[in-house]
């Protein structure tokens, strides 16, 4: 017998004995409602949620109500940290912001795959569009078939995320109630720029990924 | 490695290492803090628990059905599944992997089962080329030590050591400042990611209904060691089942806060299958290794089985009076604290493991900040009740208890034999406790001759018959 067909074996006769713990079947609708109940309607407020949770993480937060304004917010950000080229990995939003910065930076599109990671690992900035936002967090969602790469949100010093209101959603739970099944299998979700403590618990930003997550959040 | 056996031992140098003792406080603290203050910001904290207690339960109530039902779903979505009796086998299966596929060097993210299987001794043993990218695991390889806490594996050195640590081993000029050590790591590992052909991780989670893993995370270093290398090797526990990715925001909603104290960890990577075809980049090849290595024993132990729904967030090692004084090497294995203390003894077998369960004094205080409901003080109880009944403890323990349960069946006697040694008591020259060499080196020994617990009882049990 091989590992599987032993472990299994062994597994099959402890199946269906003894279950572990008695459950009220009422709990669960009572925690989702109490989930839900904790978040307003509205999408301005949610939207202030979603920038105070972000700032907790250190991330930075912008609002734009047209793609223009988006564009320069952009321009800023590049010119604050002299920035001269952009990595975009776009859904319409992100590439329609990326044509209105052409005069002043330089826009790269996502290189080949066999040169990918050796040429995002030395672009500085990178603007990438997140599929779904989610307040409670400041989480960004980045379903994978709806990506070309997610190697711009990682290898890039600062990643600006354009999030349209429209998408931002209250909590994890909302989140994952709105994904199909295909989308929540490959994902991976964010929620600040990359941390650690691992020094006498100092928290310094930017470990292997990004120092800086901005988010422009676009009407 | 370090052996559960030698526990005394690990403890005696703990206690001695005040620096340890400091910076163990210091940083529990603070977790401590900061999950108590989100736990308070969610009023249905305590309903997220019996839930994902539920569920749990739920996935592992038919684990065979579970499991073939995830490995199936695996294999449809591409993962190639290898399974696993024991710690030799698992890291056979990987080692084998690598010599297969060519591989020459591996980045690996945090994993507390790669730690258990004693992973990258083989690696390095086969000739591989192995780097932990996890800031504070990278610390601890260049150490050349085990983690000594769940989710701060380098918990025991200060930016004083970690200094020295870089300047001896990475040759650069030392300096304590974090930000600048952080610096000197990200450029050494970037290039490793760059270069490395395998990839390998730990599981937070395998969701049955999709087929699919979680890996949680904050640095960046996991999505890295995921994306870039062509082949990806994860390693899971069997235990790691949830039912389905529709019930994961449950569980990170209660694994950020008691982890780290944050409201939701930096990084949640979902793996359902390689990405090449979505996307051209990350692995063209997914293995999933479950690992057994006693979890089957365990889960037909039914009561002890409730020790496997552990998210390993660390949350009852900070609370823990014990594990605040000595720290996670003392406890000689890659689990510490309240449920290294339960997990070792089942993994490792009662005579290795024997001390492990009495490293607790039952304040409850794990139970209490289990974001899993794991009872844990109960489930310590059993374990020493049957490390007692299998004559596993020490010759003098044993004697004592025996005296001891004799005498308290036995009022009169006992009564003789307390007063009788509490004149002997006063009897000792420059009023010194009892001699008792190695109980007295930690702790205090009680005076026979002090107004014990019967006398303070009888004197209470007056006062009240005298209020009547
Ligand atoms: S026993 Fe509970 S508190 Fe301790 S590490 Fe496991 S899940 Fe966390």
């Amino acid at each position: 017998m091989n590992a599987r067909e032993q472990i299994l074996g062994r597994l099959k006769a402890i199946s269906m004995t003894d279950p572990i713990s008695t459950y009220d079947d009422g709990l669960k609708h009572r925690l989702d409602a109490a989930w839900d109940g904790s978040f307003p309607d509205e999408s301005r407020r949610l939207a202030g949620l979603f920038a105070d949770a972000l700032e907790a993480v250190s991330g930075e937060f912008y609002s734009a109500a047209s793609v223009e304004e988006a564009a320069e917010i952009v321009g800023r950000i590049a010119h604050s940290s002299d920035y001269n080229a952009i990595v975009v990995d776009g859904g319409d939003m992100a590439d329609n912001i990326a044509l209105r910065v052409t005069d002043t930076l330089q826009v790269i599109a996502i290189p080949e795959a066999a040169q990918r990671s050796e040429v995002l690992a030395d672009i500085h900035c990178s603007m990438v569009e997140a599929h779904w936002g989610v307040a409670e967090t400041a989480s960004l969602a980045f379903p994978y078939i709806h990506a070309v790469s997610t190697q711009p949100h990682f290898l890039a010093e600062t990643v600006i995320a354009i999030l349209k209101r429209d998408r931002l959603l209250a909590h994890l739970g909302a989140l994952f109630n709105h994904l199909s099944p295909e989308e929540m299998k490959n994902l991976v979700l964010v929620t600040g720029p990359s941390r650690t403590a691992d020094i006498e618990k100092i928290l310094i930003l930017g470990a292997h990924g990004p120092k800086r997550l901005i988010v422009i959040l676009l009407d | 490695m370090l052996k559960p056996r030698k526990t005394h031992h690990y403890i005696r140098q703990a206690l001695k290492n005040d620096c340890l003792r400091a910076a163990v406080g210091k940083a529990t603290d603070l977790a401590v803090r900061k999950r108590q203050d989100l736990v308070n910001e969610t009023p249905y904290w305590e309903d997220l628990r019996h839930h994902v207690h539920h569920l749990k339960s739920k996935v592992l109530e038919n684990p065979e059905q579970s499991l073939m039902t995830f490995e199936a779903r695996c294999i449809a979505n591409g993962i190639n599944v290898h399974w696993a009796e024991d710690a030799a086998e698992a890291r056979q299966i990987i080692v084998d992997l690598a010599a297969q596929k060519k591989v020459k060097k591996i980045v690996k993210s945090k994993s507390l089962t790669t730690e258990e299987i004693e992973l990258n001794p083989a690696l390095e043993k086969a000739g591989l080329e192995t780097w932990e990218t996890d800031l504070g695991e990278y610390i601890v390889q260049l150490e050349g030590k085990t983690p000594s806490h769940l989710t701060m594996p380098a918990l025991h050195l200060s930016r004083y050591d970690i200094g020295r640590l870089f300047e001896k081993k990475l040759g650069i000029e030392y300096t304590d400042n974090p930000n600048e050590l952080l610096q000197v790591a990200r450029q050494r590992l970037r290039e490793h990611f760059l270069s490395a052909d395998m990839g390998i991780s730990g599981v937070n989670f395998a969701a049955v209904e999709e087929g699919a893993f979680v890996v949680i995370e904050n640095e960046a270093n996991a999505h890295l060691s995921i994306s870039i290398p062509k082949i990806h090797v994860a390693i899971m526990g069997l235990e790691k089942l949830i039912p389905s990715l529709s019930d994961l925001p449950y569980f990170l909603k209660v694994l950020a806060p008691s982890a780290t104290g944050q409201k939701a960890s930096s990084y949640v990577n979902i793996i359902g299958g390689p990405q090449q075809h979505l996307m051209e980049e990350g692995p063209e090849e997914v293995h999933l290794v479950i690992l057994d290595n006693g979890r089957s024993n365990i889960l037909a132990d039914a009561s002890l089985r409730e020790t496997l729904f552990c998210i390993r967030c660390g949350a009852c090692l900070n609370i823990c009076p014990v594990f605040r004084q000595v720290g996670g090497h003392a406890y000689g294995w890659a689990y510490m604290g309240p449920i290294g203390a339960t997990l070792i003894p089942l993994y490792n077998g009662l005579s290795e493991g024997r001390y492990a369960p009495f490293l607790s004094s039952l304040c409850g205080a794990c139970f209490d900040n289990c974001p899993m409901r794991i009872q844990i003080p109960k489930h310590l109880l059993t374990l020493r009740n049957r490390i007692a009944e299998s004559g596993k403890t020490m010759l003098i323990e044993r004697v004592g208890m025996k005296i001891w349960s004799m005498l308290a069946v036995r009022p009169r006697l006992y009564r003789f034999i307390t007063g009788l040694a509490a004149i002997v008591q006063q009897l000792i020259p420059f009023d010194k406790a009892f001699p008792a060499p190695g109980y007295v080196r930690h702790r205090a020994l009680g005076r026979m001759d002090s107004k014990g617990f019967r006398s303070r009882f009888m004197d209470s049990e007056d006062r009240r018959e005298g209020g009547r």
